[in-house]
């Protein structure tokens, strides 16, 4: 990868001409409904029982006490679910996993607004399996329609990667702060449960977290368009990647415990852990998705610098 | 005259396919330049790695003294018509030009001034504001032509320019590659050997990926000391025995009469033969209707490209 040849003017100029025609083209738009479909879904599944209590009881005639209960409970299954620690047949480590789970259990459900943790724990898991519905035709379409031609004889191919890799992440990126915003708006406004000061923290936090853990998927995805003739194929195969590692870790850990590890190939077995209470570990996580980034960013460009076009 | 375009021993394989095989020659600087072949003979290949579409598997390209795979020193100074690209489908045309304006390095009322030019170039003027696919193919031909032409390069590509054009349009390019003669240098591949031997004074001819003969055209088609006529009427066979005896003549090839090909004898000087000739045809009744000295390019193209085969020339 050869960065020396990278034209800043050029980059910008690519990526906003890119945001544009994927806007145009359709792609972008299935991504943004798909995302704040799936947001707002998550969402009502973890609100809508609380406000159905509510409904059913009025906030005024419940405790401070009942409506924590309340959330706590509407959220923790959810949280629950996804910190679960892996089973290991070394009780010490059996033991010192649970406690840090519950530590952990602890930081999101009471610490924090357990309704908001539950919802960015969801999106944490599942906006990467959304990713390639607005990242697979980065370049592949383009490759395969030869209009790439045109662009390739004023400005290097570096440039052209680059601006499309950072216009996918940027749109990407976006449509995840719309919809953490207005889940956040509708946590704050209408159920009004949490302090406002709260929610905008803890959303920000949320934001970064999903963001930070989805531009390496986004990168896996700008390598296999570069890799690819057709956006179909690309799509095809960037699901199966991403899908393909989770399903291949969950379901080969049932046969061999150690296969879980197979989801370290992708930012998997570390996204979670950008919402631990521990400063430390989210660090490890930040360098670790910045990693994941760069290599994949390095795979893509390598690719997309040394293949027929 | 010194080379725009230089190719080294350029090699390219396709799996088991050889597409070009150790292929060398330089391209003079302001020079019209055509690249023939038959089909599959290698000339997009070519095109698509001096364009730096296709990276070789051996040889070297430069480009005015330039390695193209690093365009950035190019900036602008080589262009191209790719064969068979499409634009952006949903995305205006004059957007699509500005962008690779901008991208030469031009702000954007410049690049958009110069892209309008263009566009009133090729007569696509009216059609800015539309989309890609809503031109039809001719029209996609022209964007292509202009977007090729836009901003000052020094040297242009133009694979296949006419092709899928209607007459009209086919001139008017031809026309447009005429007027940047000495301005710039134009590297055209055509099925057209007329249009090929009209615009270029230079040609390159590939044949299963190998390099068969380049040269000027003037020294291509004056290589011989023939004579290609057609008459008013066909010759039978006592005048064609009458011509030869009156003319210094050696052979005279009938096969597509009323078009002869009179192979002249050596050792006279060419403008005597040539008055002997119409002499001798006047004197039979014969009037010359069109006249050509030396091979046609085609003619040519048809020696050394194996007869027939290498008439089916097509995009390669």
């Amino acid at each position: 990868m050869d960065l020396r040849h990278v034209n800043a003017r050029q980059l910008g100029l690519i990526c906003r001409y890119s945001i544009r025609h994927s806007l145009r083209s359709g792609s972008a738009l299935v991504y943004l409904l798909l995302a704040v479909f799936f947001g707002l879904m998550v969402a009502n599944s973890i609100i809508a029982p609380f406000e159905a209590q509510v409904a059913k009881a009025g906030l005024a005639g419940m405790s401070e006490t009942e409506v924590e209960e309340a959330l706590v409970g509407f959220a923790r299954p959810a949280v629950e679910w996804v910190i679960a620690p892996h089973r290991s047949d070394d009780p010490a480590k059996q033991l010192a996993a649970e406690e840090r789970t519950r530590r952990w259990g602890d930081y999101l459900l009471d610490e924090r607004p357990a309704v908001l943790s539950a919802i960015f724990l969801i999106l944490l898991f599942g906006m990467p399996l959304l990713i390639p519905f607005g990242a697979f035709n980065q370049t592949a379409g383009d490759i395969g329609s030869r209009s790439l031609r045109y662009v390739l004889l004023r400005t290097e191919r570096m440039n052209i990667f680059l601006g499309r890799l950072l216009a996918t992440a940027a749109f990407t990126v976006a449509v995840q702060a719309v919809v953490i915003a207005t889940i956040a708006l509708y946590l704050w406004l209408k159920v009004g449960v949490y302090a406002g000061a709260a929610i905008a923290s803890w959303s920000v936090r949320g934001f970064l977290a999903i963001a930070v853990s989805g531009v390496p998927y986004v990168a896996v995805c700008a390598w296999i368009s570069a890799a690819r003739d057709s956006a179909m194929t690309s799509l095809v195969v960037a699901n199966a990647v991403i899908g393909g590692v989770l399903l291949g870790a969950a379901v080969g850990a049932f046969a061999w415990e150690p296969a879980r590890l197979a989801a370290y190939v992708l930012p998997w077995g570390v996204q979670n852990d950008l919402l631990a209470p521990s400063a430390g570990t989210v660090a490890i996580a930040f360098g670790a998705c910045v990693l994941y980034t760069a290599a994949f960013v390095w795979l893509g460009a390598r690719t997309f610098e040394r293949r027929d076009l | 005259m010194s080379a725009a375009v230089r190719i080294a021993g350029v090699s390219k394989r396709f799996g088991a396919q050889l597409a070009l095989d150790g292929v060398t020659f330089d391209v003079p600087a302001q020079s019209v330049f055509g690249l023939l072949g038959p089909n599959g003979a290698g000339k997009t290949t070519l095109f698509s790695i001096v364009a730096s579409f296709l990276k070789p598997d051996a040889g070297t390209i430069e480009v005015l003294g330039k390695d193209p795979s690093r365009i950035s020193e190019l900036a602008g100074r080589l262009t191209i018509l790719p064969q068979d690209a499409e634009f952006q489908r949903n995305t205006p045309i004059l957007e699509q030009l500005i962008f690779f304006r901008m991208l030469d390095g031009r702000d954007r009322a410049a690049a958009e001034r110069e892209a309008l030019d263009c566009l009133e170039l090729v007569g696509l003027h009216d059609y800015a504001k539309r989309s890609a696919r809503t031109l039809s193919h001719g029209m996609q031909k022209r964007l292509g032509i202009a977007q090729a032409f836009l901003g000052q390069p020094e040297v242009i590509l133009l694979d296949e320019p006419t092709a899928g054009l209607d007459p009209a349009n086919a001139r008017q390019i031809r026309d447009l590659v005429a007027s940047l003669r000495k301005r710039a240098t134009i590297v055209v591949s055509s099925h057209n050997l007329g249009e090929i031997q009209e615009l270029c004074d230079h040609v390159a001819i590939l044949d299963h990926g190998r390099l068969v003969t380049a040269g000027p055209v003037a020294d291509l088609t004056a290589g011989a000391r023939e004579l290609e006529m057609r008459l008013s009427r066909p010759l039978d066979s006592a005048e064609i025995a009458r011509l030869t005896g009156a003319a210094p003549v050696d052979a005279v090839d009938a096969s597509n009469a009323p078009d002869y090909r009179l192979r002249l004898a050596a050792h006279v000087d060419w403008d005597a033969a040539l008055a002997l000739v119409l002499k001798a045809l006047l004197d039979i009744g014969v009037v010359p209707r069109r006249m050509h000295e030396g091979r046609s390019l085609e003619r040519h193209f048809l020696e050394v490209t194996g007869g027939e085969r290498g008439a089916r020339a097509d995009n390669g």
